[in-house]
């Protein structure tokens, strides 16, 4: 490191060079410290550094937005290890998703971790994600069923200068459908009981009048034990009868969305028509064939599907 | 909520003032947070290819966070040195964050030295200016300061000067000084640090 008082002439000499035209700047360092050519050098180096750096750092940093594409990098969590949100605290982002912000947090009352979804400012948006959140928040917590993740708290509590809407809910550790699928397809028995599982908790649902509508592989958890957990009725219809008589949502996924509810317009009699939903996410399960078409799906495997 | 965050904030720097450095700590990790809450709602509000300039988000947040009619020269000054410097250590620690996840794409986009020839420093990144900048503040913290609230902090060489105190020559004199000691530190890392 340079001393200070050797950084003071450094900056007296750069500063006199500079007042000079470029060819006298030489000659001027030369007269100036003609027996200390490391001073001189130093200089030379600066004034050649600073002929060069034109426009470096000259505009501020800026942050560039980019496409929320799977290419693009996780987006930037507003909550970090360690921060408030009423009573839990913030202990892993999870990810995010449309709606909001998925984290890992500990309820310091019971000391138990839990997984908290965090409604962040959607802007235009703004008041269709807030029905969506309410909305999951009141399907879910009318929901008990071993298979659909269950709700603990839902509130608002400040973060940094804002309020903020959050649902804590059970953190199901394990791995969503989606990932366990990428990793190749699962034995027929596996998938099987996965798919009675959906099956058991949309009934449960279904009974209580709730259409989940966004069945997808991303919205299954299956933990360590392989047990299947629903989650996200953000676009689940509360009320089933008056839903039968609607189009479905343009959210939901074309290839995930069972016939009865894809033909929009023979809608179902009953919600039980809705119950071969989670067929399509299964079906993949065996022949990861995107289309969900059934077309390369191996004869017994559906032979099984059909029979249970 | 935001009035009484405002009142927090102004009674924190007036601690600071008074020498209080748990107060100056606290205001660290309130603008911190703050600030860092706004970025990531702004990235996720925008359009691709938006940028985000710091400088409206310290602004913005002085505004927001103060109560400007009770609120000193002095600290008015301070605040934004901490925002500036909060500023800094967002962008480094999404940098890292970035580096860490080894992943493509141009989330972090530093423009540094846009009208550059040769080989020259680029496309360096924002963890490395980071560092040449915590060098040269040891050598000489007034520049360091004055990089940190130029760049990060996107304030103008005036209000730059109002801040420091001082004239806006001398601003311009060691701004100069500072960019060609930063930018020989990037392109010759080896530079200005042999004694």
């Amino acid at each position: 490191m340079i001393p200070s008082d050797r950084w003071t002439q450094i900056k007296a000499l750069f500063a006199e060079a500079l007042d000079r035209v470029p060819d006298a700047r030489p000659g001027f360092l030369a007269a100036a410290c003609p027996d200390d050519a490391a001073l001189r050098e130093e200089v030379e180096a600066l004034l050649a550094a600073d002929a060069q750096a034109a426009s470096f750092i000259e505009s501020p940093a800026t942050v560039m937005a980019v496409a929320n594409t799977a290419e693009a990098p996780p987006t930037m969590p507003s909550l970090h290890a360690g921060d408030r949100l009423g009573p839990y605290e913030i202990v892993d982002f999870i990810g995010a998703g449309g709606m909001g912000e998925v984290y890992q947090a500990r309820d310091a009352r019971l000391g138990r971790h839990v997984a908290i979804k965090v409604l962040v400012d959607a802007g235009a948006r703004g008041r269709e994600t807030l029905e969506r959140f309410n909305r999951e928040a009141r399907a879910a917590s009318a929901l008990n069923h071993p298979n659909i993740v269950t709700i603990y708290d839902v509130g608002r509590a400040s973060s940094g200068q804002e309020s903020v809407g959050y649902i804590a809910m059970e953190l199901v550790e394990g791995s969503t459908l989606r990932c366990v699928l990428s990793k190749g397809a699962l034995p027929a028995h596996q998938l099987l009981d996965i798919a009675v599982q959906i099956a058991n908790a949309l009934a449960t649902a279904h009974g209580k009048g709730i259409v989940h509508r966004d069945l997808k592989p991303e919205n299954i958890m299956i933990n360590r034990e392989g047990h299947a957990k629903v989650l996200d009725f953000g676009l689940a219809r509360i009320d089933a009868p008056s839903w039968f008589h609607e189009e479905p949502v343009a959210t939901a996924r074309p290839v995930e969305v069972s016939p009865p509810i894809q033909a929009a317009h023979t809608v179902p009699a009953s919600a039980s028509e809705a119950i071969p939903f989670p067929s399509k996410p299964c079906m993949r399960c065996c022949v990861r064939d995107r289309s969900g078409s059934g077309a390369v799906a191996h004869a017994s495997h559906r032979r099984e599907f059909q029979s249970r | 909520m935001a009035q009484s965050g405002t009142r927090a904030v102004t009674a924190l720097l007036h601690a600071w003032t008074k020498g209080d450095l748990t107060a100056r700590d606290r205001l660290f990790s309130h603008v911190y947070v703050d600030l860092r809450g706004r970025a990531a709602r702004y990235l996720r509000r925008e359009r691709p290819g938006h940028s985000l300039q710091p400088a409206d988000l310290v602004h913005e947040a002085y505004l927001r966070l103060t109560d400007q009619q009770r609120v000193a020269w002095k600290n008015r000054s301070q605040f934004f040195g901490v925002a500036s410097q909060m500023m800094r250590r967002i962008l480094v620690d999404r940098a890292r964050a970035h580096q860490a996840t080894k992943r493509s794409g141009a989330w972090l986009n530093v423009t540094l030295d846009e009208g550059a020839i040769q080989s020259q420093p680029r496309s360096c990144d924002v963890i490395a200016l980071d560092r040449a900048l915590s060098e040269l503040s040891a050598l000489d913290p007034r520049q360091g300061r004055l990089v940190e609230l130029r760049y990060f902090g996107g304030l103008s060489l005036e209000e730059t000067a109002t801040l420091l105190e001082i004239s806006s020559t001398t601003v311009k004199r060691e701004w100069r000084i500072a960019k060609a000691w930063l930018y020989r530190r990037l392109a010759m890392p080896t530079a200005g640090c042999r004694d």
